[in-house]
């Protein structure tokens, strides 16, 4: 994979060489390998036991749910193995190195997020092909398997944006990683509490008022990766609008669009620029008090 | 000058670690910087290599502020830190390797580079051994030619010799007197003052933040007021008091003691006045066997500097 000159510089090369050297990467993909071609295997039995094809059945349903569960495991690991960038180099004594050098702290930072980023995409690219399959089964079209990687892109360098944050802000990769599951795993919670607050009120402006609501569904549910993702699998089995389906008129439309995919680039700026300056020491703030 | 360094000071907080640090580092040099534990010098290390903002001050490095272009100065200088860690399961080759493209040298001519480099350093025989297995003198010396793969002007050693045995230290030294042949500017700190003393130019000398002496040894020892001493060998006994007036004429002895058959004192002249009195003894008719002229070691002169009270300049 040959990654475009600006964008290329010794930490990401550096990075890229060591992973693709550990027997981590070897397990990982076998163990993808295995649970996918375990789900697509059973989707093959049940369709030749019941006759089914296209939308709707189990297996499908199934395999498209082990999907998922699949990309957040590439991604949580990823976002582990993240955490561990910077603040594993201050741990080694090797940051003031690369500060010292020709690489400017943006480079430090891109060149960490951009292994980490190619390592997941590569795992995730290198099981595509059993992706595939989902034509037969889930009646997933190829503009939704386009959606489906922007989505799923967009959400993995957000979640590895805020592991190399919290890399770069703390000293111990135990801290790191920490703060970074605790994000992850708060980010869900606290979408999943919006969403049910937004539900009741939702009833209770229909009940007492009779006010029906101008959404399908909760629009915070995009901002959750496990909900976005189902939502984007059952838009595209069951036939409903998701990301770009929709017609741009429609405020609803425009949400997913904006919740999915705007916030978290945002997000990931910031983290970045965090970050970035958090390993500048001539941007640091932590100088001087002076008389 | 390739370094120089303008009123640099450093707060932590309300402390004051470094205070109004005036030096500099010719090419072609070696600057020892010395001090006690917490003096500064490494605070004023890491400011002069960028891993830290000084509260107030300038650093020049071969011409350019430090604070207005961080990145220009950070391709004219290599660092050695006191403590850095090394990445698992490289070679030592992959280690250069990879310090060459974080400091864009090109690829073409790199592998010669390399293994001039380790040559210098004398790992020629180290080039494809991991690099966490190599001991710490290796590392020190692996860590040295990182620090050279850009050819920089300026090596900024933080005590390179800490933790090395007697011969490391000794084949660091003359690394040092070969890069500094070749021209480098060299700007060194160590607590092994009296092998520091023998290769160095001149010496900066810190205390509790403040440069209390910088010159060289011979210019700080005046400062201060301490002498040399050279002691006569006569062949005869007899002529021990001739021989002491003729020496407290010079103008430039102290006290003479006897010693056995040995005449001591405390010259302050330079080598052109030990010169003159030894002529100025033989034409005398003294009949001397030997003489030896016993110089202040950096030692000394650290212990003198340091223990006068208040931080007094001693240049």
């Amino acid at each position: 994979m040959k990654v475009p000159e600006k964008l290329n510089n010794a930490v990401l090369t550096f990075g890229m060489e060591r992973r693709m050297k550990r027997i981590s990467t070897l397990i990982l993909l076998l163990v993808g390998i295995f649970v996918v071609g375990i789900g697509l295997i059973s989707g093959i039995a049940e369709s030749m036991v019941l006759g089914v094809f296209g939308g709707g059945s189990d297996a499908a349903i199934g395999y498209v749910l082990l999907s998922v569960a699949l990309f957040f495991v590439v991604a949580l690991f990823s976002a582990l193995s993240a955490a561990g960038e910077i603040s594993g180099e201050k741990s080694r004594q090797t940051l003031d190195l690369l500060i010292c050098s020709q690489l400017t702290p943006r480079q430090i930072i891109s060149g960490k997020l951009l292994s980490n980023f190619l390592y997941a995409m590569l795992i995730t690219v290198i099981m595509f092909p059993l992706y595939a399959v989902l034509y037969l089964f889930g009646g997933f079209t190829p503009l939704g398997a386009a959606e489906f990687i922007a989505y799923m892109l967009v959400h993995v360098f957000c979640i590895l944006s805020i592991a190399i944050f919290f890399s770069a802000k703390v000293k111990k990769t135990a801290a790191a990683t920490v703060l970074t599951i605790v994000t992850y795993v708060g980010w869900a919670a606290a979408n999943g509490i919006l969403a049910l607050i937004w539900l009741a009120v939702e009833n209770y402006l229909s009940y007492t008022y009779s006010v029906n609501s101008f959404f399908t569904y909760p629009p915070i549910l995009w901002l959750n990766q496990a909900t976005g993702f189902v939502m984007l699998f059952a838009g595209q089995i069951g036939g409903w609008s998701s990301l770009f389906t929709g017609t741009l008129e429609t405020f609803e439309a425009l949400i997913p669009l904006i919740l999915g995919i705007v916030i978290p680039v945002v997000v990931s700026i910031l983290c970045i620029r965090g970050a970035t300056k958090a390993v500048d020491p001539m941007k640091s703030k932590k100088t001087s008090g002076g008389i | 000058m390739l370094l120089s360094t303008d009123s640099l000071t450093k707060y932590y907080n309300k402390f004051l670690a470094l205070s109004n640090l005036s030096m500099s580092v010719d090419e072609g040099s070696i600057v020892g910087f010395v001090g006690p534990n917490g003096a500064g010098k490494t605070t004023a290390m890491r400011i002069m290599v960028t891993l830290m903002k000084a509260s107030s001050g300038e650093v020049f490095i071969d011409g350019i502020p430090l604070s207005k272009d961080p990145r220009a100065v950070r391709g004219r200088f290599g660092y050695v830190p006191d403590f850095f860690g090394v990445y698992a399961a490289i070679t030592s080759e992959e280690y250069l390797n990879f310090y060459a493209d974080a400091n864009s040298v090109p690829k073409e001519g790199r592998e010669e580079l390399i293994d001039g480099l380790l040559e210098l350093v004398n790992l020629s025989d180290k080039k494809d051994a991991d690099v966490n297995l190599l001991s710490r003198g290796m590392k020190q010396r692996l860590c040295l030619a990182r620090s050279l793969l850009h050819d920089p002007k300026l090596l900024i050693l933080d005590e390179p010799a800490s933790g090395l045995d007697a011969q490391s230290r000794l084949e660091l030294k003359y690394i040092l007197q070969a890069l500094k042949s070749r021209g480098k500017g060299i700007l060194i700190s160590s607590h092994i003052l009296p092998e520091l003393g023998e290769y160095c130019d001149k010496v900066v000398i810190l205390k509790q933040g403040v440069k209390v002496a910088e010159g060289s040894l011979e210019e700080i020892s005046r400062a201060i007021g301490r002498k040399a001493k050279i002691s006569f060998t006569l062949i005869d006994p007899d002529q021990f008091e001739d021989a002491a007036t003729l020496i407290k004429m010079s103008g430039r002895a102290g006290n003479v003691f006897k010693k056995e058959m040995n005449l001591e004192t405390e010259f302050t002249g330079s080598e052109e006045d030990i010169a003159a009195l030894i002529y100025t003894l033989v034409t005398g008719g003294i009949k001397i066997s030997g003489v030896s002229h016993t110089k202040e070691t950096l030692e000394e002169i650290f212990m003198e500097v340091i223990e006068n009270e208040g931080p007094g300049k001693a240049e």
